[in-house]
């Protein structure tokens, strides 16, 4: 069969056309000119979009929530330093990011306040600043009999310290103070362990329960939202 | 009656106006000085907010030691090291960008001043001195003075480590060991783009800028096939290679920053087999053939040159870019208003940047204050 050299020619024409679009890419310029009409570098953000919540607060990373329990507690990070650089440091934030926060940091921060709390709690002239009349020294936990007007001043003292005074509306105040009534009413008394049935029983009447309660309160408040958050 | 609950609405209203002041109050020292503020700070920026003076407020936040010693450390410390972690020691880059900011020194300098922040040894127990091939001047300084911040002094950088083409955060010890170390000195114009223009290489990428100064370490035809080179390869290489001869005479080795001007360092025109007939750098010079296309949007300063030598004249162009600017108020965003900006505030935020190249001339306190304003003190 004769090829047809009409189909043979367009053929090649139309080969040749192809290639010449398909290569473009090697023909170069050396003026270093380009048709830019319409294009943008990519943007450098990451705008949230309108429809989507963005975060207004942050977390504290490690440094700043050891820095800041320290302020609030007047007790030195050097007190600290050690089991903060050994064992809690891992534990806390690396960055201010509210999304990336895990249990474990709450865990660490926890962890750190219960560190201050108890060098605080341990200290006659560091918790007198906070708790000017609470009777620390008594042999008992009479100040923390439920009800009793020690044992309100007790919390609000330590709300307004550690919280701020007046940073936060009255109820937020009263609602913090609830939880942490609960807490110590906790510490106090017998209790059934929910989970496994047992029977907690009540610490006693003694100075070391009362120290103890007040240590768990000082955890609580110091190692809250209104501390580690930002 | 009706006198009565006059009465009492007036009575509450400070109290409710105060209690949004304090609470701004404690949000704004928390963020700046990482710490809250005690009774008598709270209610002195209280009083400031009350009478509408904003950056009172903030100026007294910035004032306690820990913004410089502690929130603006661990900020700048991500920017010295590839991991970006905030882990790592201070450094000679983290105390020199902090150290401008605590003098208000014009921080477009960060890329093209002869500056270096170092403390005076001598009068701090156990801080070795500064040494050009050593962080323990830094890291000893750090562990010894939780005040660190507020010892260090500026300083000529030249004078210090040797390197007569000093450009401020370039040409720190910590940059070079990041950035110059091993490699082909490609890392550091790809981090310089991150850290001070917030993008990377493929936010730049390009494929319609002329290749001429790609290297002879970049296969034409990786893969046997040219088209991967010319969709993709050259796209961030024929941008960043023309950049690349800025670092010429740069490498890091024994421990320090080496500079060797008039002699090219071996690894910039190592691997030459891949295509001989690449560009072959023989001296620091360089073109930013970035300030066409697309890439033209970073906002080239027109009274800076486009091409140059060395160091010093592309930290310059760098810092006097648009993109700068903007990079500065992104990251001072995220510092302190806890996220991004939202699509809504794309205004606020080339406000801001005009604010600070314009009118503050790189003032970064001035910077930190106006963000906080918008964020913090404007919101509801």
């Amino acid at each position: 069969m004769k090829t047809n050299p009409n189909l043979v020619r367009w053929g090649l024409v139309v080969l040749l056309g192809a290639m010449l679009v398909t290569f473009t890419q090697c023909i170069g310029t050396q003026s270093g000119e380009s048709d830019t009409s319409g294009t943008q570098a990519l943007p450098s953000e990451v705008l949230i979009p309108e429809d989507e919540e963005a975060p207004e607060i942050g977390v504290k990373d490690a440094e700043r929530t050891l820095q800041t329990m320290s302020a609030l507690t007047g007790v030195p990070v050097a007190t600290v330093q050690n089991i903060f650089n050994s064992d809690l440091k891992a534990q806390l934030p690396t960055n201010s990011r509210v999304e990336a926060m895990l249990e474990t940091h709450m865990m660490g921060a926890t962890k750190l306040a219960s560190e201050f709390c108890n060098a605080l709690i341990n200290d006659p002239g560091r918790r007198a600043a906070i708790w000017p009349t609470f009777n620390f020294a008594e042999a008992n936990a009479n100040q923390f009999i439920a009800g009793s007007a020690s044992r309100r001043t007790f919390i609000i003292q330590m709300l307004e310290a550690f919280w701020g005074a007046g940073t936060l509306e009255e109820e937020e105040y009263e609602e913090g103070a609830a939880a942490i009534d609960q807490l110590i009413t906790d510490m106090l008394t017998q209790v059934v362990d929910p989970v496994t049935g047992s029977t907690i029983p009540a610490p006693g009447n003694t100075n070391a329960a009362k120290l103890n309660a007040a240590k768990a309160a000082c955890t609580a408040a110091l190692s809250s939202a209104q501390v580690i958050l930002q | 009656m009706k006198y009565l609950v006059y009465l009492s609405i007036v009575l509450c209203l400070p109290a409710l106006a105060g209690q949004i002041e304090r609470q701004k109050a404690w949000t704004i020292h928390n963020r700046v000085a990482g710490v809250p503020p005690t009774p008598s700070m709270l209610n002195q920026m209280e009083a400031d907010l009350l009478r509408g003076d904003s950056d009172a407020a903030i100026t007294k936040a910035m004032a306690h030691p820990n913004f410089t010693s502690i929130v603006l450390k661990n900020w700048f410390k991500p920017w010295s090291n590839q991991a970006r972690s905030a882990g790592g020691q201070l450094n000679d880059f983290v105390a020199t960008a902090v150290g401008m900011i605590r003098d208000n020194t014009p921080f477009d300098q960060i890329l093209y001043g002869d500056i270096l922040y170092h403390a005076n040894a001598a009068a701090i127990a156990n801080v070795p001195p500064y040494a050009r091939d050593s962080n323990n001047h830094y890291r000893e300084l750090e562990v010894r003075d939780p005040n660190w911040a507020a010892r260090v002094m500026v300083d000529s950088q030249a004078a210090n480590n040797g390197v007569t083409d000093s450009a401020g955060a370039i040409t720190t010890r910590a940059f070079g060991e990041a950035y110059f170390s091993a490699g082909t000195n490609r890392r550091m114009t790809r981090y310089l783009f991150i850290n001070f223009l917030c993008r990377d290489f493929e936010q730049l990428h390009d494929v319609t800028i002329p290749d001429y100064r790609v290297r002879r370490d970049v296969e034409r035809n990786p893969g046997d096939d040219s088209r991967t080179y010319k969709n993709k390869c050259v796209g961030c290489h024929a941008g960043q290679d023309a950049l690349g001869g800025a670092w010429a005479f740069f490498n890091y080795n024994n421990n320090q920053v080496q500079y060797t001007p008039g002699t090219v360092q071996g690894k910039m025109n190592q691997n030459s087999q891949f295509f001989p007939d690449g560009f072959r750098t023989t001296d620091d010079s360089w073109i930013n053939t970035w300030a066409k296309g697309q890439n033209s949007s970073l906002g080239w300063s027109d009274s800076e040159p486009k091409d140059g030598n060395g160091a010093r004249q592309i930290g310059r162009m760098l810092a006097k870019s648009k993109a700068f600017g903007e990079c500065m108020v992104d990251r001072s965003w995220e510092l302190l208003c806890m996220r991004k900006f939202k699509a809504a505030e794309k205004d606020i935020k080339e406000d801001l940047a005009q604010y600070f190249m314009n009118d503050t001339n790189y003032n970064m306190r001035m910077l930190f204050a106006a963000t906080l304003n918008k964020c913090v003190i404007d919101e509801n």
